[in-house]
């Protein structure tokens, strides 16, 4: 594992551990910018603890609109994401822990 | 599948630009990311949203499709710049061809010796915790003479094991030639004679039975054990479950073999293949050899405790050494010697100093060289660089930044040397097998201590070698593209693409070459300590080979063979055995003369004590000489073409019942008989059968070099066989045709006189005389070998240099033309230039190696290491080589036309 994750990455990867979601969904879930949130994603995957799926074509077609692409936290995302975790409670550092509560005004 | 896109200008203009940004995005990837946004940005658009949130979300595509660019150059540019260096490689491929075998010889070379270094220098032996391993030499310093290594008595090695503290283990071998003779025709084996202690210090273990015990120690009586190794079990045993318990006959005795060493194990010297406990040397060789304090015949390793020192180790052993003279008082004639023992790690006892001085000097010389190939290709890509400008100032003012272009160009060095290491890896691979053989037989041998100094089969490209040559590789890479590249990157777009150039009364350091002269003065500096290396070891050859032996070695068949102990306990008289030999050889077909006496060159050889000599009365046993002798068959001198001097040959009546006899070498004569006139005189000897009476000298005899032709002859004395024979004897047999030839009938008749014996080391004189000079001559090889190539790269590095600055001077050399100038005074404005460098390069060499040559100190025969005729003869011709490097491209150049030359300004 290389350098300690930095608080975006974690509250990103928190977020997907509890749904599997779309890029924009995590944008609404927590307030990052776009732009964090995407280069984000990349680096997760690159690194092999997010995994990105194309939804099922016949849903999308159902709803006339493109495909979307969901994001799932593998299993050694989930290892990295405890580690990281733990080391917060450490240094004393409190997650956002109303991260759902933040979609309740979302409308969805 | 058209999704269903809301027509608001917003969205639209959203996508376009989504499609613009996705062009960012590497090939691979870009239709995913493209699509992935679109979906997004069609999420963002079904919902409600404001224009914040769009103007957030494209800028957030923004930032992803540019970082995602970024991570792709990072990735691709690297492959590109491989494939872009490839395409112009394979554009000028004698460019390339030229580059590519320079490295591929010179990295080669170097990988080749460091595994040889590395294996004979670096590699620790391979037995357990090396670096705690030690030999226990026994030292000797005789009244007027130094202080030299001898060997360890059977009492001396008991009391020291005891009294020693600084040691957890000790143990001592000896290494011996058998015959064997059971199961076909005899054979000699390499055999160790040990203490019992001495295979489990060095991690042997048995792989059948037992190693050596309790029961070997000596307790007064011979032990008639062995244990074999793998490859003999399996050789002369077939590899039988039953081994334990099995007799084989050494040098006619039975020993019962106890267990068979695991395989891998070797022994010492690396080719034993039976041991042998020193209990049963009593019976092979002397019943007191246990016994006798001055019977000395083996060296001691030893294993320091975990807390000790070597120091502390060298100082215990060199008070007990001390003492040995008091404890066990000598036999006469030695009583004024000084007596100490010293500890010497066991890497550094492999081998000698010699050895490993030519490892280090050879390695040098192919580091050089490479150094050389290098500044070389730099050279190259310099001249490339400048043929580039224009290229280079295209690409910059099409927006490729410096450091862009810098790495073009370092890719471009790199892949040139990363093909060449590859093509010198292959080199290697089949060079170290050859060299390695070659080098293991010319440097291992004057170890002196028994212990095999280079392992041949361990000879393989390893994960270190090959580190080695990766890490040449890119050091060559980078060190040949960085100068070259920095001068070409910088390069002002403007003068570039206006094929401005540096013209008239441009001003550049070194003689007006820039860079590419000091790696011209370099390479000159390097070639010349090449050569002057090579010319010392040439020379030395040289004077090996003119040697005056003082003996005539052509055609001549030399061999040995032994009588056992067991023999002579039969009633065989070695004197008569040997004898009988040379009569029966003579009568051969073929044969002109043939006798019995020393093989010159490798064969074993005896001294004794002069105890006293007519000549110098004052000559006590006290005030000894020590001299060579050797038992001799009648004829023997005439047979070896010896310059007799006075007197006569050994001759048949020299036998038991007759006076005893010497003939004496010049040198013994001027120490015995300061007055001259030993003819007639006795000189008294301490050579079995000799010491209840003086031995008169008959005949005086030139000096021979009888070892080394390049070691100062040794005194010498020969006596008749038939009045003090060994066991041991030469046979040296003068043929009419090739020596070789007639070894077959030679030993049929030594089958016919007696008991089964096997002839050893049999070759002719003229062989074992070549074998004696290898070393200097493997050098000379080697090193002038890599001076060749060293002065082949600076002709062709010269000759690159200056068909450069001619052609980057001819608007110049146009105008000085039309000004008048004549074609020789171009010419030598010219050629001044090339040669000016390489004077500076021949003063700065000749000084490099006044430095460099002194460690071939030792190497050296019948020369200095400083050699000032050889220097000169050097200087001159590199100068020559120089002269006509710069004057073929020089006059071509200077073969301008004004009127074009000036036209192209």
């Amino acid at each position: 594992m290389g350098r300690a994750l930095g608080v975006a990455t974690v509250v990103v990867m928190s977020v997907i551990e509890r749904n599997v979601c779309y890029g924009l969904d995590i944008v609404n879930r927590t307030g990052l910018l776009p732009g964090t949130v995407y280069t984000t994603l990349r680096r997760l995957e690159r690194r092999g603890w997010i995994d990105g799926r194309w939804e099922d074509p016949a849903t999308a077609e159902a709803e006339r609109r493109p495909r979307r692409r969901y994001y799932g936290l593998t299993r050694e995302g989930g290892v990295a994401l405890r580690t990281a975790r733990s080391r917060f409670e450490e240094l004393g550092i409190e997650l956002p822990a109303d991260l759902d509560l933040a979609v309740a005004g979302d409308g969805e | 599948m058209t999704p269903g896109w809301p027509t608001d200008p917003a969205t639209r203009w959203s996508r376009r630009l989504i499609g613009v940004v996705a062009g960012l995005v590497p090939g691979a990837l870009r239709a995913e990311r493209r699509a992935e946004w679109e979906a997004e940005l069609w999420h963002l658009r079904a919902t409600p949203s404001n224009r914040g949130e769009l103007v957030r979300f494209l800028s957030g595509v923004v930032w992803d499709a540019v970082s995602e660019w970024k991570e792709g150059w990072r990735m691709e540019s690297m492959l590109q710049d491989v494939r872009y260096a490839l395409r112009t490689l394979r554009r000028s491929p004698g460019f390339a061809a030229a580059a590519i075998v320079t490295l591929a010889l010179s990295i080669g070379a170097s990988t080749t010796l460091f595994s040889i270094v590395e294996e004979a220098v670096l590699t620790e032996p391979p037995y357990p915790e090396p670096d705690r391993l030690v030999v226990v030499d026994q030292l000797f310093q005789p009244a007027g003479e130094e202080m030299r290594p001898s060997l360890w008595s059977y009492p001396r090695y008991v009391a020291f094991t005891d009294e020693a503290t600084a040691f957890a283990e000790l143990g001592g071998y000896a290494a011996r030639t058998m015959t064997l003779t059971e199961l076909g025709a005899p054979e000699i084996v390499s055999v160790e004679a040990v203490t019992p202690s001495l295979l489990p210090m060095l991690g042997a273990s048995a792989r059948l039975g037992r190693l050596f015990g309790p029961e070997e120690e000596d307790a007064g009586g011979p032990v008639m054990n062995a244990v074999v190794s793998s490859g003999f079990w399996e050789r002369r045993m077939g590899r039988t479950p039953n081994a334990v318990g099995t007799i084989v006959i050494l040098d006619r005795l039975r020993f019962q073999v106890v267990g068979v060493v695991e395989e891998g194990y070797e022994g010492l010297g690396g080719t034993a293949e039976v041991w042998i406990p020193f209990s049963s040397l009593r019976q092979v060789e002397d019943p007191t050899i246990t016994e006798d304090p001055w019977n000395q015949y083996f060296h001691v390793l030893g294993r320091l405790m975990p807390d000790a020192t070597i120091e502390g180790a060298a100082e215990e052993a060199r008070v007990f050494g001390g003492r040995i003279m008091e404890r066990w008082p000598p036999p006469p004639g030695a009583e004024n010697m000084k007596s100490s023992l010293g500890v010497v790690r066991f890497a550094d006892a492999r081998g000698n100093a010699g050895s490993k001085t030519s490892m280090v000097a050879l390695f040098t010389a192919v580091l050089l060289v490479l150094l050389i190939a290098t500044a070389n290709l730099a050279g190259l890509l310099l001249a490339r660089g400048a043929a580039r400008r224009t290229e280079a100032a295209v690409r910059v003012s099409l927006g490729a930044g410096r450091v862009r272009l810098l790495r073009q160009l370092l890719t471009e060095s790199l892949t040139l040397a990363f093909l060449g290491g590859l093509l010198g890896l292959g080199l290697a691979d089949f060079g170290i097998g050859a060299v390695g053989r070659w080098l293991s037989e010319s440097l291992g041998t004057a170890g002196g201590r028994g212990l095999e100094f280079l392992d041949p089969e361990a000879l393989t490209i390893d994960w270190r070698v090959f580190g080695f040559a990766l890490a040449l590789t890119a050091g060559v890479g980078l060190l040949a593209g960085l100068l070259p590249a920095w001068q070409t990157s910088a390069t002002d777009p403007g003068e570039g693409l206006r094929g401005g150039r540096t013209t008239i009364g441009s001003r550049r350091s070194f003689l007006g070459l820039g860079s590419r002269g000091a790696m011209i003065v370099a390479q000159v500096a390097i070639a010349i300590v090449l050569l002057a290396g090579a010319s010392l070891m040439m020379r030395t050859t040289l004077n090996l080979e003119r040697v005056d032996l003082g003996f005539e070695r052509e055609r001549m068949l030399t061999a040995m063979y032994s009588l056992s102990p067991a023999d002579e306990a039969a009633g065989i008289d070695p004197a008569v055995f040997h004898s009988e030999v040379v009569e029966r050889v003579r009568e051969l077909p073929g044969v002109i003369a043939a006798s019995a006496g020393e093989v010159p060159m490798g064969g074993p050889t005896w001294r004794t004590l002069v105890l006293g000599s007519e000549g110098r009365p004052e000559l006590t046993p006290a005030h000894h000489v020590w001299t060579r002798i050797q038992p001799v068959s009648d004829g023997h001198l005439t047979l070896l073409g010896a310059d007799l001097l006075e007197g006569r040959d050994i001759e048949r009546t020299d036998d038991e019942s007759s006076e005893r006899v010497v003939v004496l070498g010049r040198s013994a004569v001027e120490e015995l008989f300061p007055n001259g006139r030993p003819l007639g005189q006795r000189v008294q000897l301490a050579w079995p059968g000799f010491e209840e009476q003086g031995a008169t000298v008959v005949g005086v005899v030139e000096d021979m070099r009888l070892d080394q032709p390049g070691a100062a002859p040794e005194r010498l004395a020969f006596v008749s066989m038939r009045q003090g024979a060994q066991p041991e004897t030469g046979l040296l047999i003068r043929t009419a045709g090739a020596p070789e030839a007639i070894l077959p009938s030679v030993e049929a008749e030594l089958g016919k006189v007696g008991p089964e014996l096997a002839l050893t080391s049999a070759m002719s004189m003229e062989t074992r005389a070549a074998a004696a000079t290898i070393r200097p001559r493997v050098l000379t090889l080697l090193l002038g070998f890599f001076a060749a190539v060293a002065l082949f790269l600076v002709a062709v590095g010269l000759y690159g240099t200056i068909a450069y600055v001619v052609a980057q001077r001819r608007p110049e050399l146009g105008l000085r033309a039309s000004l008048g100038a004549g074609r020789v005074s171009l010419l030598v404005l010219v050629l001044r230039q090339g040669l000016g460098v390489t004077l500076v390069g021949i003063v700065a060499g000749v000084g490099g190696s006044l430095w460099a040559t002194r460690f071939l100190a030792g190497l050296v025969f019948g020369t200095g290491t400083t050699d000032p005729a050889g220097l000169l003869a050097v200087s001159a011709g590199l100068f020559l080589v120089a002269l006509i490097a710069a004057y073929v491209p020089a006059r071509s150049g200077t073969r301008v036309d004004p009127a074009i030359a000036l036209r192209a300004e």
